[in-house]
């Protein structure tokens, strides 16, 4: 099992057709679910008779901008702890310098990237702010009335790369080689679970926003911020 | 809920225990006793300053034999001439922290991709497969290799046999700095020969002529570091290529981290240059009288030119002159000779030879020599400012069979200060004997202990030879040094501190046994307490009873 762990034969698999079945998992997945809820929006007929580019746009705006919207504001440390996590979450990975370093070694592509030191610190971010997840939805009485097991495994899934990918960077704990190995199958299990887990809403974010943006801006003539 | 958390926590307890925490060591690049010995750091600190990732251990025998057929070139690129650079390798022109990230990445990696296609998988291609964590701060420090005149004699002697004449300049150089055509500065120029450090060692302050050259070796990089690999490296491997004997290139080889002494190179040929083997050093308008130096002699007794000879192989007066210059950093040719605190003139390197634990004994206590006092003594100028050309009296043994037996005790008892102790018994002679035989064992110490007197004043520090020579007036350290404290002069100390710091001292200076009270005079027997008298007592007895 350790022989098989640190092997470069299992590193060769996960960093090569791993990433293009996880990719096509996951741009595939994504594209299917989009697609097949436009579908669905298209067939009820309603919705889109006061879809609105005004108000989805003004609802968009005030969601991703922290402390925006009414409900943020009146949950500061949460709203904090959110967009630490998510801005984290996306830019750390995609600006990462051994990211960057694994594009040019295949693809000669490579952009601006992170100082070693900044993209641990983000790191650590994402993973206290994980805990801080978890602790919530185990201490808060009314997040755990709406918490099922698939929540911690979706926490499990968003965490897990981070904390093994600090792990591998520190070379701490484990071998470092097994810890890349996991970090990059757990990097791949996220990806191809966005299309289909609650993590879907890093897709549906934008269209939910839309839709409810519209009608309270077309239809209630309200703010849904 | 409970239920399923106690699941997800198990699970992760399983995960923890499957994989035991071994921590990942870096197999193969860990420096470990010989193994170390070809392991070189890649950091490249000078362009990255702080490195984000750790630093790169890398085995360069272990790619070094691996590359035996291949040769150098697979890694180091070569100089227009054909030359191997050795200081970083795959490109001359690489320059840039991304530049030269990348072209590692690229050379390193993919070159272990290709191997691992082959037969060999377990060659690093991960991040932390070279960039190991736990070799962050390791060090590697190979021992300075010393070109000490053995090498030099012996490459003089190869090149003559494969040359067929002296070839001095396959090595040697000079950089013209007034040549225009900055390819045609380098030149060699015979009997120009000097070493490499004067132009290649960076870390100097040089004077202004040689900082000119050392300026334009450092914008080109040229420390002595990369001009040795570069030379010596590239010459070896030339020869080898030919088929030829050659020298080595593996790092130990040179890097041996053995040292030959002075003894050993005694008999080694010194090189030949034209020097003068006794040259007489008049300074004009000098008002000291000329000193004829033994060069000869002071060759076989150094291990470098350099030792005396810090910036050029020509004499201290060309830069030195009779008052200070830039040329020679303001020390004029007096200071230049006569500086205790440096380690290239004469009082220098001599201070530092009588700090042997032979020569501390008496040495400690002499005052450095100062001309501007002409101390410590005006005859001791005179060693060496004799103005005669026929040569520095070498190796002349001091005898003790003039010594008047009537005069110089064989033992000198010391009661004068007998009061807790008992007399103290001083082996006069057997101390002459000892430091006669000291000096006449080292050829510099009989060359400046000429007579007797010289031995004598060891202790005997302020007698004069005439007050000596007359009869019943032995120097006695009494004569100077009084009983009671002497408050009009308060840096002479008092008999009992003369003696002991004198004799113990030495002692201690030259590590020998002895320094116990009891070891020089014997302790009284004590009498019973009851029977002193106690003044204290006696007196207040006295006082209450009046």
């Amino acid at each position: 099992m350790y022989d098989f762990l640190t092997s470069i034969e299992l590193y060769y698999f996960l960093k090569g057709p791993m990433v293009w079945v996880a990719f096509i998992v996951f741009i595939g997945g994504s594209s299917y679910r989009v697609v097949s809820l436009l579908r669905g929006v298209k067939k009820s007929g309603a919705i889109y008779s006061y879809m609105s580019l005004k108000y989805s746009l003004r609802s968009i705006f005030h969601w991703i901008i922290p402390f925006a919207s009414t409900n943020m504001r009146k949950r500061p440390w949460l709203t904090l702890v959110t967009f630490l996590f998510h801005s984290c979450l996306i830019i750390t990975p995609v600006f990462l310098l051994a990211h960057n370093m694994l594009m040019q070694e295949a693809w000669h592509i490579r952009w601006r990237t992170l100082h070693e030191g900044t993209a641990d610190a983000m790191t650590l971010t994402v993973i206290a702010c994980s805990i801080i997840f978890l602790l919530r939805r185990l201490i808060s009485p009314d997040v755990r009335f709406v918490t099922s097991f698939s929540d911690f495994v979706i926490l499990f899934i968003a965490a897990a790369p981070f904390l093994t990918g600090f792990l591998a960077f520190h070379q701490m704990l484990f071998d470092y080689r097994i810890t890349t190995a996991l970090h990059i199958l757990f990097g791949e299990i996220m990806l191809m679970a966005i299309p289909f887990t609650r993590l879907s809403h890093m897709l549906f974010f934008w269209l939910t926003r839309a839709y409810t943006g519209s009608e309270f801006g077309a239809v209630r003539h309200s703010r849904d911020y | 809920m409970k239920t399923r958390l106690l699941i997800i926590l198990s699970a992760m307890t399983v995960i923890v225990l499957l994989f035991p925490a071994s921590g990942y060591s870096g197999e193969g690049n860990k420096p470990s006793g010989n193994k170390m010995s070809e392991k070189l750091v890649i950091a490249h600190t000078e362009i990255f300053e702080k490195p984000e990732r750790p630093q790169v251990v890398f085995d360069h025998g272990l790619h070094a034999a691996a590359f035996k057929k291949e040769g150098c070139g697979e890694c180091h690129p070569l100089t227009p001439e054909g030359n191997y650079i050795f200081d970083f390798p795959f490109s001359a022109a690489t320059k840039t922290a991304k530049e030269i990230e990348d072209l590692y990445h690229e050379k390193c990696i993919g070159c272990h991709k290709k191997v691992i296609k082959g037969k060999n998988k377990a060659l690093p291609v991960r991040c932390g497969d070279c960039h190991v964590r736990s070799l962050e701060a390791s060090t590697i420090k190979y021992p300075v290799f010393e070109f000490d005149f053995a090498y030099h004699d012996k490459h003089v002697r190869a090149l003559k046999e494969k040359k067929g004449k002296d070839d001095c300049g396959a090595c040697h150089h000079t950089y013209d700095t007034l040549e225009e055509d900055e390819s045609l500065r380098l030149i060699y120029e015979q009997g120009t020969e000097e070493s490499c450090y004067y132009c290649h060692d960076l870390k100097k302050k040089r004077g202004p002529e040689l900082s000119a050259i050392t300026q334009a070796a450092a914008k080109k990089g040229l420390s002595i570091r990369k001009v040795s690999h570069q030379q010596c490296i590239n010459c070896h491997l030339g020869y080898i290529k030919a088929g030829d004997k050659a020298g080595p290139v593996e790092c130990m080889k040179c890097h041996t981290g053995k040292y030959r002494t002075i003894s050993e190179l005694l008999n080694v040929h010194r090189p030949e240059r034209e020097q003068p083997k006794k040259p007489f050093i008049s300074i004009e308008d000098g008002k000291m009288k000329g000193v004829s130096f033994d060069h000869a002699f002071h060759e076989k007794n150094t291990k470098t030119c350099r030792s005396c000879h810090h910036e050029t192989l020509q004499a201290c007066k060309k830069c030195h002159g009779m008052v200070g210059s830039t040329e020679g950093k303001w020390i004029n040719v007096a200071n230049a000779y006569h500086d205790t605190s440096s380690g290239s003139g004469c009082a220098g390197c001599h201070k530092k030879s009588k700090a042997d634990i032979k020569c501390a004994g008496c040495h400690h206590h002499l005052p450095d020599m100062d001309i501007q006092a002409k101390g410590p003594k005006k005859e001791t100028c005179t060693v060496c400012h004799s103005g005669k050309k026929e040569g520095f009296i070498t190796g002349k043994r001091i005898s003790l069979a003039s010594l008047d037996p009537k005069k110089v005790p064989e033992e000198v008892t010391v009661k004068i200060l007998e009061k807790q102790y008992q007399a103290s018994k001083f082996p006069h002679m057997k101390i002459i004997r000892k430091l006669a035989e000291v000096s006449n064992d080292s050829k510099m110490a009989a060359s400046f202990h000429r007579t007797m007197q010289t031995i004598c004043r060891g202790c005997h520090h302020q007698s004069t030879a005439e007050a000596e020579a007359k009869d019943n007036k032995p120097p006695y350290c009494r004569n100077c040094h009084s009983i009671v404290f002497d408050t009009k002069n308060l840096n002479r100390p008092r008999l009992l501190a003369a003696y002991h710091r004198r004799c113990l001292t030495c002692h201690e200076k030259m590590d020998i046994k002895g320094k116990g009270c009891a070891d020089c005079h014997k302790e009284k027997v004590p009498q019973p307490k009851d029977l002193l008298t106690d003044t204290y007592n006696m007196r207040t007895i006295s006082q209450r009873g009046a």
